[in-house]
């Protein structure tokens, strides 16, 4: 007999005995059910407390110029690693006084500064959704020390369940082969228990958050 | 699955005795328990949270080969491959045999706490494979030979300076030559050796926090991205886990993410909150060209229908060993097991035998607190209990405990001895005591407790001995004496 009819049939032969438990519809926090102006404003509070940085930014077309300069106010220089997206090469980089780079491989990437899209924004924990696609390549928010994640204030969902809808449509109708929801750069506490950031993945997260009312969404209540 | 569980008694005595490792268990002690309330406040939902996260595996666990194969099936639509493995030593093979298809030398793994049940990776390394640990705490405890001290935590028994030493020896091979002992340092110092590791490897093993029936994907959570560069840089993916990882639903996964963070370490979120579905998709920019699952049973499905059934809900969170009072006076290596603390001592009996593990769930003092902390409400000190039982009905436990247990069974039992006992032993002790009433030097079997500490000898007659009186002196029928 297999391995997999063995273990099958010892797992159907134990079955009966026990009673059928219902399984409930998982219900949702509130922390994960917030609507339009509190939703935003959440988000910003849990993405900031997470150890990203948000750089609010009015419209699309302005997102080489505040890249260029929050660089320039870290002394980062204006070499950046930007993925595929169509909304994001459509924008004037040049023009802003970046370079960009567009070699993918594993060696190119590390350490480097990465500018790419996001699937979402998620409130309930002020992460950031990446998924792996034609258009970017998943290591873009790995490898890199800096990586740049442009979010538009309407990809901001409410709760993780929201989150799958939208996955399986990029995925066309299944998910895509990676997901993650990044909160905040890469860390560990595994050495007498103190947080140091910057374990494995990249060092900083920096989300261009674009959109009118984002500048609004990040003052100080 | 090897265990060393006899040698607890001496090893709890050393671990108490070192200072180091006594600082690290206070800070899981009473810093994380804390961290966890702190989170759970945060969340006004998470008692009810945690009921449903225990009907869920329980449904889920009642119809384990419905979902299994319907995640299978997934999987295959997916372009991905599910083995089964009856025990380690087939797991192991299978793994070491999914290597050479790619003609692999290299292996990056995240932590998973299978592979170190399953011994994986010594397994692989008599097949000629280089397999490096890539969670700081698993590296850490790879390269100095050790078994995790904490499901969550490998490597916490250690300080910055020990760890700086066994870094100083192995990464000199590396042109590392400064000790360096700031914790920053030794960060930076393991991202640099282990991103080269990344870069190269043919295969990245990963565990798997959930297994997601609805979709064929494997949910995974750290903090430091590591178990994704192990799913995305090398050509060849392999996630190695419990069958009893499953869940059915996305909408399941979103409770189980909101839920296990919080016990764990008392995050509201971790870094990395990851789900894998497969190999690179055409048009995919990156990604492995091949996605296998190995799903282990090891002695899983024989706790179906038994008493400790309720252990298969666990989720690894580690909540139950920073609860406990044992785990934070002893610590993990003591245990001889890599599974510690409450989990531990109901789980490692199951999965090997009571004879080799008896040892395990006597450490315990049941208080309770492990149950109290547990998200999926595994009745923890029952189950313990059910071990004992067994131990003491298989006749594993040692003469002179069985001797006592059965003496006091029979006083219990029969009253005119019991009155007896406990008569006599009131007059001996008070005479002992003497006028001081505290008695330093016990006889028999009460040395064991002289050796350490006095004893408070009780005052007047025993409780009988005053009922009787008070009856006699004039209560009658129902009423109080």
């Amino acid at each position: 007999m297999s391995a997999r009819e063995d273990i099958l049939g010892k797992i159907a032969r134990s079955r009966g005995a026990s009673a059928g438990t219902a399984k409930p519809a998982p219900l949702r926090p509130a922390l994960g059910a917030k609507e339009g102006a509190a939703r935003l404003a959440q988000f910003c509070h849990l993405a900031l407390s997470l150890g990203c940085t948000i750089v609010p930014v009015r419209e699309m077309r302005a997102v080489p110029a505040s890249l260029a300069h929050a660089l320039g106010e870290q002394s980062l220089k204006g070499d950046v690693w930007l993925n595929d997206e169509p909304q994001l090469t459509a924008l004037g980089w040049q023009e802003a006084g970046l370079s960009l780079h567009s070699e993918r491989g594993k060696d190119d990437l590390d350490g480097v500064i990465s500018v790419t899209g996001a699937l979402a924004g998620l409130a309930e924990t002020g992460a950031v959704i990446m998924q792996s696609s034609a258009v970017h390549p998943f290591a873009m928010g790995l490898l890199p020390d800096v990586h740049v994640a442009v979010l538009r204030t309407d990809q901001i969902v409410a709760g993780m369940e929201d989150i799958w809808p939208l996955a399986r449509k990029a995925g066309g109708n299944r998910l895509p082969r990676a997901l993650s929801l990044v909160g905040g750069p890469s860390r560990t506490g595994d050495i007498e228990a103190t947080l140091v950031m910057g374990a494995h993945g990249p060092r900083s997260l920096q989300i261009l958050l674009v959109g009118e009312e984002a500048e609004a969404a990040l003052e100080p209540n | 699955m090897h265990v060393t569980t006899e040698k607890f008694h001496g090893r709890a005595k050393k671990a108490i005795a070192n200072k180091n490792l006594q600082g690290g268990l206070f800070i899981i002690g009473k810093i994380f328990t804390a961290m966890r309330d702190h989170a759970m406040a945060q969340m006004p939902e998470f008692e009810a949270l945690r009921d449903q996260a225990r009907d869920i595996k329980r449904h889920t666990l009642e119809n384990l080969d419905t979902y299994l194969q319907q995640f299978e099936e997934r999987v295959i639509e997916n372009g991905g491959r599910v083995h089964w493995a009856r025990d380690g030593e087939e797991a192991n093979r299978i793994i070491a045999q999914l290597c050479k298809e790619v003609d692999a030398q290299t292996v990056i793994k995240s932590k998973s706490m299978v592979t170190e049940e399953l011994e994986l990776n010594p397994a692989l390394e008599a097949e000629g494979l280089a397999v490096t640990e890539t969670d700081l705490g698993e590296y850490i405890i790879q390269l100095r030979g050790e078994k995790p001290f904490h499901i969550v935590a490998p490597a916490w028994h250690l300080t910055a300076g020990e760890v700086a030493d066994t870094f100083y020896e192995a990464h000199k091979a590396h042109g590392r030559t400064e000790r360096v002992e700031d914790k920053v340092k030794l960060v930076e110092e393991a991202r640099i050796v282990l991103r080269e590791r990344f870069k190269k490897a043919d295969v990245g093993i990963t565990g798997a926090n959930f297994l997601i029936a609805e979709t064929g994907s494997i949910a995974l959570v750290t903090n430091e991205g590591n178990a994704d560069l192990c799913a995305t840089l090398p050509r060849k993916h392999i996630a190695v886990t419990g069958i009893e990882k499953i869940i059915p639903t996305l909408d399941d996964l979103a409770l189980f993410w909101r839920v296990l963070p919080r016990s764990a370490t008392g995050q509201d979120t971790a870094n990395y909150l990851s789900l894998y579905s497969g190999p690179r998709r055409e048009g995919d920019a990156d990604g492995p060209e091949s996605f296998d699952i190995v799903l282990v049973d090891n002695g899983r499905s024989d706790m179906l229908g038994t008493a400790v059934e309720d252990m298969l809900r666990c989720i690894r969170c580690g909540a139950c060993l920073n609860a406990c009072p044992v785990f934070t006076s002893v610590g993990g290596q003591t245990y001889g097991s890599v599974y510690s603390g409450p989990m531990g001592s109901v789980l490692t009996p199951a999965l090997t035998s009571v004879s080799q593990a008896a040892m395990l769930p006597n450490a315990s003092t049941f208080c309770g607190k492990c149950e109290e902390v547990c998200p999926v409400r595994i009745p923890l000190p029952s189950m313990m209990r059910h071990w004992r039982e067994e131990e003491f009905s298989k006749h594993y436990s040692p003469a002179a405990q069985r001797w006592g247990l059965g003496l006091w069974a029979y006083a219990a039992r029969t009253p005119w001895a019991y009155r007896l006992a406990t008569t006599w032993g009131r007059k001996v002790l008070a005479l002992m005591g003497g006028k001081e009433r505290v008695a330093h030097a016990l006889p028999f079997i009460g040395k064991g407790w002289s050796e350490k500490r006095d004893l408070n000898v009780g005052e007047g007659a025993t409780f009988l001995e005053q009922y009787e009186r008070r009856k006699r002196r004039g209560g009658a029928k129902g009423e109080r004496v």
